[in-house]
């Protein structure tokens, strides 16, 4: 009696060292069903077969004992591997309009911005939900620093400094393809945002910026 | 007579107390008067002084720059440097700054660098000061290598209102920085005390209790005693007297004891095995060290940058993603470039090698789950599901991501149809036969396949 109840205490023990805390994921009830094989992009898990009983697998960068669900070809733990180069990527849109021309716009030289400024329209209806959406990526993309009134007083625009206001003086009266060309390369201090927002995501935030041009919000 | 005298005395005492207390209720109420009257008195005064100023400030401005303008003197006023400041951060705060090079240099002492008549003439029109061979443009030029675009648009008394801003701000010299995330740190250490308070509230209690039982012991003890002698009882009454209920090596003998500790032992371990059972497969309060110490709570809250700034493929796809270090550059080019944390970014752009951040969320493979699905169609708050992210230093999982958890979601939240034409049909449908609004489990999010395939 007394050892039966010696064991049971001793495999209740063993299960305190159960749950994730800190650097430790904890144990998994079954890892090879949980964990991918097909390269997932986010993966960094590899199989330890050195771990207490094996219940659990390496989450972070351990040495590896046996990889799957790992790109072999990565330098680095992780599956996302560089394109190889001179890949061209696929052109993404959602609305008609864009089609056909996201590769012209990408492809304009950085310093071609008085160009730009003379030759390029949005391809975007003017409407209500174009703007609407302008205004939720411009919320996420541009407000940390612009602010949300396009006033140039947001909190990180405070630490970075020199974010101008766009309702008054010049930049009041910079038109779209500017705007445009400057989300895409950057100026002065502000560093290009093509890798974030798409093309077509671009051409709808300045819709929304002409709006706080004219000091409406 | 003397039981009158008494009387009359205490009245009289009566009297004087109330006479005193009247009279000191005058006295204070004098002295509130007074003092409210005084401070009325002074609070006038302060508004005369402050209004003063300001007569002369409406009717400084004209004068001013009717003055300064051509004779090229700045202006001390604060009306002046008010409108100054709104010309500047219009114009000119987007590449200057006034104690720190931004684009163009520094402003601090402008106007003791150079003479008013000048600089108006400069910021005018910039190309043509330099192309005529100003030496002191022509060396701004060779620092700078960028000509400022033409300002010709601005009044001269404008120009002058900022360089009075622009000497008003030298004055007061640099801002003091905020220290960031000093409160980081307090609350951890709040919990933890509250905790502690806990135990020495049950050692107490535990105690006390212990003391009790000695107590009790002892009196029943003396009290079978003081009965013994007192009295004459018969050998079954004696024998009942002579046990001693509370012999401690009797009571841990007694079968009853026994059986209360077993089964107080075993409900323990009971429950530690099952408590222990639910933790495995779920990594709630997992809380990775990371290659570099980001802080969500300085990001995400101090700076209110938005969630979607860095995991932007969170409204795209079906990962939140992990931003790639050019995104860090966006700010980090400028801000904090000395730390070594930040030279960990540089470094690793050089090298062309990601920085190796560790996945905190590990969705097990046998369940899909799409972020834009949530985030974009949904329109739900990263917090809902992640936590409130902006106020931890370290992130950690703070949700089960058990199917329960999930489930109980899907019960509950009602589908986001707003705006939305492609359930146009389906809440049609579906208000013609249910009462009760459209929830995600009436269009499938109970389905097996849905995230099991």
């Amino acid at each position: 009696m007394l050892k039966q109840i010696f064991i049971a205490a001793l495999t209740s023990l063993t299960l305190f060292g159960c749950a994730a805390d800190g650097n430790y994921p904890g144990v998994e009830y079954a890892p090879q069903m949980y964990h991918t094989v097909a390269y997932d992009p986010l993966s960094q898990i590899t199989e330890s077969r050195t771990a207490l009983l094996g219940i659990h697998d390496y989450y972070s960068n351990a040495v590896p004992i046996n990889d799957y669900g790992m790109n072999p070809a990565a330098k680095v733990r992780q599956n996302m591997i560089s394109p190889v180069a001179g890949t061209v990527a696929r052109q993404y849109y959602t609305t008609l309009e864009m089609k056909d021309t996201v590769l012209f716009y990408d492809n304009i030289h950085k310093d071609s911005i008085d160009m730009s400024a003379r030759l390029l329209k949005n391809p975007l209806p003017d409407n209500e939900q174009i703007l609407a959406q302008g205004k939720t990526l411009y919320i996420s993309y541009c407000s940390p620093c612009h602010g949300e009134t396009g006033a140039g007083d947001g909190k990180v625009g405070e630490v970075y400094k020199g974010v101008p206001n766009y309702s008054t003086g010049r930049y009041a009266t910079l038109n779209e393809g500017h705007i445009f060309h400057v989300i895409t390369h950057g100026k002065n201090t502000m560093w290009p945002h093509k890798s974030l927002v798409t093309t077509e995501e671009r051409w709808k935030i300045v819709r929304y910026v002409q709006k706080l041009q004219k000091g409406e919000n | 007579m003397q039981h009158s005298k008494n009387s009359i005395n205490m009245i009289n005492m009566n009297f004087q107390l109330n006479y005193r207390s009247v009279r000191g209720s005058f006295f204070w109420t004098f002295l509130v008067v007074f003092t409210l009257g005084l401070a009325g008195l002074f609070s006038h005064k302060a508004l005369a002084q402050d209004a003063a100023p300001k007569d002369t400030a409406t009717a400084a401005p004209a004068d001013a720059t009717a003055t300064a303008a051509p004779a090229g003197a700045l202006s001390a006023d604060a009306a002046v440097i008010a409108s100054g400041k709104e010309v500047f951060d219009a114009n000119c705060k987007q590449c200057h700054a006034v104690h720190e090079k931004v684009v163009g240099p520094a402003l601090k002492d402008v106007s003791v660098r150079r003479t008013v008549p000048w600089l108006i003439n400069f910021i005018k029109y910039p190309e043509k000061v330099i192309k005529s061979g100003d030496p002191y443009a022509v060396a701004l030029y060779n620092e700078y290598k960028q000509i400022m675009p033409n300002h010709d648009f601005l009044k001269d008394e404008q120009i002058v209102a900022i360089l009075s801003y622009v000497q008003d701000e030298t004055k007061k010299g640099p801002a003091v920085a905020v220290a960031a995330g000093a409160g980081a740190g307090t609350t951890t250490e709040e919990s933890g005390g509250s905790s502690g308070l806990l135990v020495l509230t049950i050692c107490i209690l535990a105690t006390l209790l212990l003391l009790a039982g000695f107590a009790l012991a002892i009196l029943g003890r003396s009290f079978s005693l003081s009965m013994k002698q007192n009295r004459n009882f018969n050998e079954a009454e004696k024998e009942f007297l002579d046990e001693n209920p509370f012999e401690i090596g009797a009571v841990i003998k007694s079968r009853p004891f026994l059986g209360v500790c077993t089964l107080i032992f075993i409900a323990l371990i009971a429950k530690t095995v099952v408590e222990g059972l639910f933790t495995v497969g779920i990594q709630q309060g997992y809380a990775p060290d990371q290659p570099i110490p980001f802080s969500h709570k300085l990001h995400a809250g101090q700076y209110k940058i938005d969630c979607k700034y860095c995991h932007g493929t969170a409204a795209r796809g079906k990962s939140a993603g992990i931003p790639a270090a050019n995104l860090c550059m966006n700010c980090h080019n400028k801000i904090k470039t000395g730390s070594p944390e930040i030279q960990k970014i540089y470094a690793a752009i050089e090298k062309n090698e990601p920085i190796q951040w560790v996945r905190i969320h590990n969705l097990p493979d046998l369940a899909y789950f799409n972020h834009s699905q949530h985030v974009t169609v949904a329109g739900i708050e990263c917090q809902r599901c992640h936590g409130n992210i902006e106020e931890m230093e370290i992130v950690q999982q703070s949700s089960l991501l058990t199917m329960g958890w999930c489930i109980a979601c899907h019960r509950e939240t009602e589908v986001n149809t707003k705006d939305n034409p492609y359930y146009e049909d389906m809440v049609k449908l579906h208000a013609k036969n249910a009462k009760k609004p459209l929830k995600v489990e009436d269009i499938g999010g109970l389905e097996c396949a849905k995230c099991h395939y």
